[in-house]
């Protein structure tokens, strides 16, 4: 039994040795691409950048991949090892008349991992097992003192929109899906089947998309369409984190037939 | 050879009129830097799908995924004393869409979120002298405006008990006799009839963009009993 | 593996031609594209609504149209009936939506005749500027030839108007000032019944070409109405969606079984009955040959032949007419008729509101100076004449006349009148209440024959010659009928109601024929004297016109002279002369007299005459003692002075009496009942204790 913070001093070995980039994040990869760390899902990353204010609005773990994930305890039902204390709230799910399939009431587990912390319920920090042995939500906590505030991902007053409107700190806004996703691109539905919808590609592989192993191409989920079927989470070379260059819309157009 | 010829013919009959075309790159639609047949282009992205769709927060409901300002009009419905069906006071959510480029209100690098990262990320963007607007004086016939008045009516609320003379959906589509092809109706009861029952905005081979040729007019005849 | 090949491609195509299938507009000659079945037709354009309607940018807006707009300045249709009527006329067409008769242009802007058909404003997303689609079946700058079918042109007066409002509310006022008025309404329904629609607009609800046509409906003549057996059928029930003429139903041109024997009638219409043809027999929506009102032909023609191409084709009411209707045709072109063939253009509708003429400006009344006319529908209402007249067939006169046997026949159903307010014997009636429909006959000839058309006339004659003789003028008849005078034949009232007769007021049933015998209590028609000298054989009855003067009519047909121009006599030979019209009914000598005037039995002078009217008025003139006008007259027994002006005093000096009292009784006369000059017959005699008529 290894502890979360040695699991994860495993994990940034890994890294390390597969990319080669720790000490320099930003620079793209020729292999799998960048690397989360440092990238705005580092949240440890972006708290040491941040100013006073970023400081008091979510702890420091002193790790990156805690703010997600735990070797122990994680919540399964919500994503790999998820480390995130989140009870899905209730969506409201995209619908369109011009749709052939249907995108499911409740969001798969993989897109619920995102939405824990995109759909603003809870703060970004709001986490199971905190470094260190077990849980251990009030600090104190690794190399620091615990926030003043626990922000969450929504718009306004007492969360991460309160600077995250373009000044002083960079837009974040259009990441704060809320849990109405209606605007959002389906998500959780079974991926078309040409008499379904002749408009789609078909994907070389039904179950797994295009990607495959790589993460590199669209992937789909036990046939379905999830976050991560267009997003690399850990993967911040293609912005907004997309799993390939949307270059001639390319991204789009490797399922759509438009 | 000819007997060939002649099992071709009958294969593309029965099938060619099938589902239309789709490849929104090679259209006037396509107004990124891959596109040629748009009067209106940008050096700027090379994304196509971006000028409509957004995979989040879209902006105009019912319109699938949309990417662009709404426009706010206000719109002179069509009305005639010749109309017995009810059309809706403002063009409802798939129309706005396809307005939000073609009533010259909204400019075409209006975006809730533009190439990358989205939100405004591009600032000023580079357009032909055409310009980054809908002109009636560039497209005099593809710029409807927002006088809807010259225009056949759309979020009307189609129903075949107001007025006999025109044809009954099935499962909320209006079949074009001879073909397989079917005209959708939208709005949350599918009974309304919008720029996109006619229109595929995706569609490269025919003209107009219409969802099939109108070869005697069976786009028309498709709804209309005339 | 041929015939597989081609079934399958026969399979292949049939999907696409399943579309035109059951399809309206598409199996039309509205189908303007290569596809259409008509002359008028695209050589390459493919499709079928762009010749009329675009989705986008249409001009104008609505109905979405797409064809070019024609700017013509048509001639409206017009009436002078719509304007007495005070229906507000159809003014032009407008160019806007928003404006009457738009609706109207959309269509003209191919039926006129102004535009290319293939003038369309924008095809498959191309404004086509001055470029037109090609057609063949035009003319060579691409108008419709003013030959095809539904060529209409600029001139809309020969059409059904458009553009014009729909208002079923109006009506006409009949009657006179400070009287109870009666109108007369517009005959129309409330609203059109559908499938017929009338169109919106700020000022009301317009007739368009669409309110009876529907441009894509697969139907004869785009009628909207496609129910009924034929092409009459239909036009009938669209007719009949607006129009609510009073009585029509029974009428007998709604009910006759007679038909047209002309093929081009039954071509077009799919029947011949006359019942079936209802509004066609007379009328055409479109192209009428008489201007206003849509009739087929101008004025009488139209009744002569109906429908068919010539009076032979049609059972109608013209020389030679195929059988059913009556041949007036005949009838009013003999010698001495009513002006109706030798007259156009001064018949107008309602003018019998007008004697003065009156709105609209110019237009005709009912003056005999300038507007003398008779045309059929000033004694017929074709909308409500039945079958039948007041005589049976094979009779000059009704079985038995009653009271109210002068009350109009079938045959005059419907027609208006005027009725004159009576004056004292002598007087001319001057005030006249109109009538929408006259009750009694003599009100119908009263329109013409009285001050309400003739004007002032002293002691009741004109300064009009008859037709029948130029020397003898008109008199008003109106003056002569008048219930106020001392003799009179009794057209307006019986003689027991005849206020200004003293006793005894009637005849006794000895002095006349059978029907008349119940005289006192009996009233007559102006056409029991006048009509017809045939009315018991061929021709048809009524005053229509005759081969004898004042078309008197019946067995006798001459007075006051006979038929070699001398005067009748009183003596048994022309007493018993068939040819003596009074004889018709007065037996004036059948073995014997009916009066000792007429005798000279009795009387002062008394003496001989027994039997043989032997007595001093032996071959003396009817018209030395009787006004030869006998309507009526200011004295007893139809008995007129030799102050009398001609016509009444026969050659202005054939009255001798200066002085006349009716005696108790036919038999009671005597030298002191009539008085002359010294000299003249018996000269100066003391009245009567009652004293001589006025």
């Amino acid at each position: 039994m290894v502890s979360g913070k040695r699991w994860l001093s495993m994990l940034f070995v890994l890294f390390v040795l597969t990319a080669g980039r720790v000490l320099d994040p930003l620079t793209p990869s020729t292999v799998f691409g960048g690397s989360i760390v440092g990238s705005r899902h580092d949240l440890k990353s972006d708290w040491e950048k941040g100013s006073v204010l970023m400081k008091e609005s979510l702890n420091n773990y002193g790790e990156v991949c805690v703010y997600c994930h735990t070797p122990h305890g994680g919540d399964e039902s919500l994503g790999p090892l998820w480390n995130r204390d989140y009870t899905p709230a209730s969506f409201n799910v995209y619908t369109s008349p011009t749709m052939d399939t249907t995108a499911a009431g409740i969001p798969g587990a993989v897109s619920l991992a995102c939405l824990s912390c995109h759909d603003g319920t809870i703060a970004v920090d709001s986490i199971i097992n905190a470094p260190g042995s077990g849980p251990n939500l009030t600090g104190p906590w690794y190399g620091q003192g615990a926030a003043t505030y626990h922000f969450a991902m929504k718009e306004g007053a007492n969360a991460c929109g309160e600077c995250h409107v373009g000044s002083p700190a960079h837009d974040a806004r259009h990441t704060y899906l809320t849990t109405d996703l209606s605007d959002d691109h389906p998500i959780s539905m079974p991926y078309p089947s040409p008499s379904e919808d002749p408009q789609f590609n078909t994907p070389p592989d039904a179950m797994k998309g295009w990607g495959g192993a790589s993460p590199g191409d669209v992937k789909l989920y036990a046939g379905k369409v999830e976050c991560p079927s267009c997003h690399n989470v850990h993967d911040p070379d293609v912005v907004p984190f997309l799993r390939k260059a949307n270059t001639g819309s390319a991204l789009c157009y490797t399922c759509h037939i438009k | 050879m000819k007997r060939a010829l002649l099992v071709l013919t009958a294969v593309l009959l029965s099938v060619g009129v099938a589902y239309a075309a789709e490849d929104v790159r090679n259209t006037k639609h396509n107004l990124s830097s891959t596109g040629s047949l748009s009067p209106y282009l940008t050096t700027t992205t090379d994304e196509v799908c971006v000028f409509c769709h957004t995979p989040h927060f879209a902006s105009i409901a019912e319109a699938p995924l949309w990417n662009r300002t709404e426009p706010t009009g206000p719109y002179n419905m069509y009305s005639s004393a010749t109309i017995d069906m009810t059309i809706a006071g403002s063009p409802q959510g798939v129309s706005l869409a396809c307005l939000s480029c073609h009533d010259g209100t909204v400019a075409f690098d209006s975006l809730v979120n533009e190439p990358g990262s989205g939100l405004d990320t591009i600032g000023t963007w580079s357009w032909n002298n055409n310009g980054n607007i809908m002109t009636s004086s560039t497209s005099p016939s593809a710029m409807i405006g927002t006088d809807l008045t010259n225009d056949h009516p759309i979020s009307i609320t189609y129903d075949t008990t107001k007025d006999p003379q025109f044809r009954a959906p099935v499962n909320n589509r209006i079949a074009v006799n001879g073909t397989n092809v079917t005209l959708p109706l939208y709005g949350s009861n599918k009974d309304q009839v919008e720029c996109g029952s006619c229109h595929n905005p995706h569609e490269k081979d025919v003209a107009t963009f219409l969802r099939v040729a109108n070869t005697g007019s069976q786009l028309c005849l498709a709804c209309h009993i005339k | 593996m041929r015939p597989l090949i081609i079934s399958m491609v026969v399979a292949a195509l049939v999907p696409l031609f399943a579309a035109a299938a059951g399809a309206g507009v598409v199996n039309t000659v509205h189908n303007l594209s290569t596809t259409g079945p008509g002359a008028i037709k695209a050589t390459e354009e493919a499709e079928i609504c762009i010749f009329c309607h675009v989705p986008h940018n249409a001009n104008p807006a609505v109905p979405l149209w797409n064809h070019d707009m024609s700017g013509a300045a048509y001639t409206m249709y017009d009436s002078e009936y719509l304007k007495r009527a005070g229906y507000p006329t159809p003014s032009e067409l407008g160019a806007a939506p928003a404006e009457p008769g738009f609706v109207s242009r959309l269509c003209l802007s191919c039926h006129d005749g102004t535009v290319a058909v293939g003038a369309l404003y924008i095809v498959r997303g191309t404004i086509l500027g001055d470029s037109i689609i090609a057609m063949t079946g035009v003319e060579p700058t691409g108008e419709m030839p003013a030959t095809a079918a539904g060529y209409i042109g600029t001139d809309l007066t020969r059409h059904h108007p458009v553009g014009i409002k729909y208002d079923s509310s109006i009506a006409v006022t009949f009657g006179s000032a400070g009287s109870g008025v009666n109108p007369r309404p517009i005959e129309l329904h409330a609203s059109p019944a559908a499938p017929l629609k009338v169109y919106a607009y700020a000022t009301g609800n317009y007739v368009e070409c669409a309110s009876c046509h529907d441009a894509h409906v697969e139907n004869e003549k785009f009628l909207r109405v496609t129910t009924g057996a034929n092409l009459a059928a239909k036009i009938d029930t669209t007719c009949n969606s607006c129009h609510s003429k009073i009585d029509w139903n029974g009428s007998i041109h709604s009910t006759s079984t007679a038909s047209y024997t002309d093929s081009n009638v039954l071509d077009t219409f799919g029947t011949g009955a006359v019942a079936s043809l209802a509004c066609m027999n007379c009328h055409r929506t479109h192209r009428g040959g008489g201007v206003p009102y849509l009739l087929r032909q101008p004025e009488e023609n139209t009744c002569f032949q109906g429908a068919a191409g010539s009076a032979a084709g049609g059972p109608c009411h013209g020389t030679g007419a195929a059988g059913g209707g009556k041949d007036i045709e005949t009838v009013i072109t003999r010698t001495y008729s009513h002006p109706t063939t030798g007259i156009s253009g001064v018949h107008t509708n309602l003018d019998v509101l007008y004697p003065e003429g009156g709105t609209p400006p110019g237009s005709k009344g009912l003056v005999w100076d300038t507007s003398k006319h008779a045309e059929c529908v000033d004694c017929h209402n074709p909308h409500r004449a039945a079958q039948g007249t007041h005589a049976p067939s094979g009779q000059w006169y009704p079985s038995l006349p009653a009271a109210t046997t002068n009350t109009v026949s079938n045959a005059l159903k419907g027609v208006t009148g005027v009725e004159p307010e009576w004056p004292s014997a002598g007087i001319q009636p001057v005030n006249f209440t109109t009538l929408e429909s006259a009750s009694k006959e003599y009100q119908i000839c009263l329109k013409c024959h009285s001050y309400y058309a003739l004007g002032v006339a002293s002691d009741g004659v004109t300064s009009y010659p008859t037709l029948s003789d130029p020397t003898i003028n008109f008199t008003d008849q109106a003056w002569e009928f008048n219930p106020n005078n001392l003799s009179v034949h009794p057209v307006v009232v019986t003689l027991n109601s005849q206020t200004g007769s003293y006793a005894p007021q009637a005849l006794t049933s000895s002095q006349l024929s059978p029907p008349w015998t119940a005289p006192g209590n009996q009233t007559m028609y102006c056409s029991d004297c006048h009509g017809a000298e045939n009315e018991t054989t061929q021709d048809p009855k009524g005053p229509h016109g005759s081969s004898y003067e004042f078309m008197l009519k019946g067995t006798g047909r001459y007075w006051p002279t006979k038929p070699d121009g001398s005067l009748w006599l009183l003596n048994t030979t022309d007493a018993s002369d068939p040819d003596l019209f009074c004889r018709n009914c007065h037996p004036i000598y059948d073995g014997s007299w009916k009066n000792n005037v007429h005798s000279q039995q009795g009387g002062m002078g008394g003496g001989g005459g027994g039997g043989g009217g032997m007595g001093r008025h032996r071959n003396r003139p009817c018209v030395n003692c009787h006004v030869a006008v006998p309507h009526g007259s200011r004295r007893s027994r139809l008995i007129g002075y030799a102050s009398d002006p001609s016509p009444y005093n026969y050659n202005g000096n054939s009255l001798k009496p200066v002085g006349f009292a009716k005696a108790s009784g036919p038999f009671n006369y005597d030298d002191r009942n009539c008085s002359f000059p010294m000299g003249v017959c018996h000269g100066p005699q003391t009245p009567p204790p009652g004293g001589y008529d006025p």
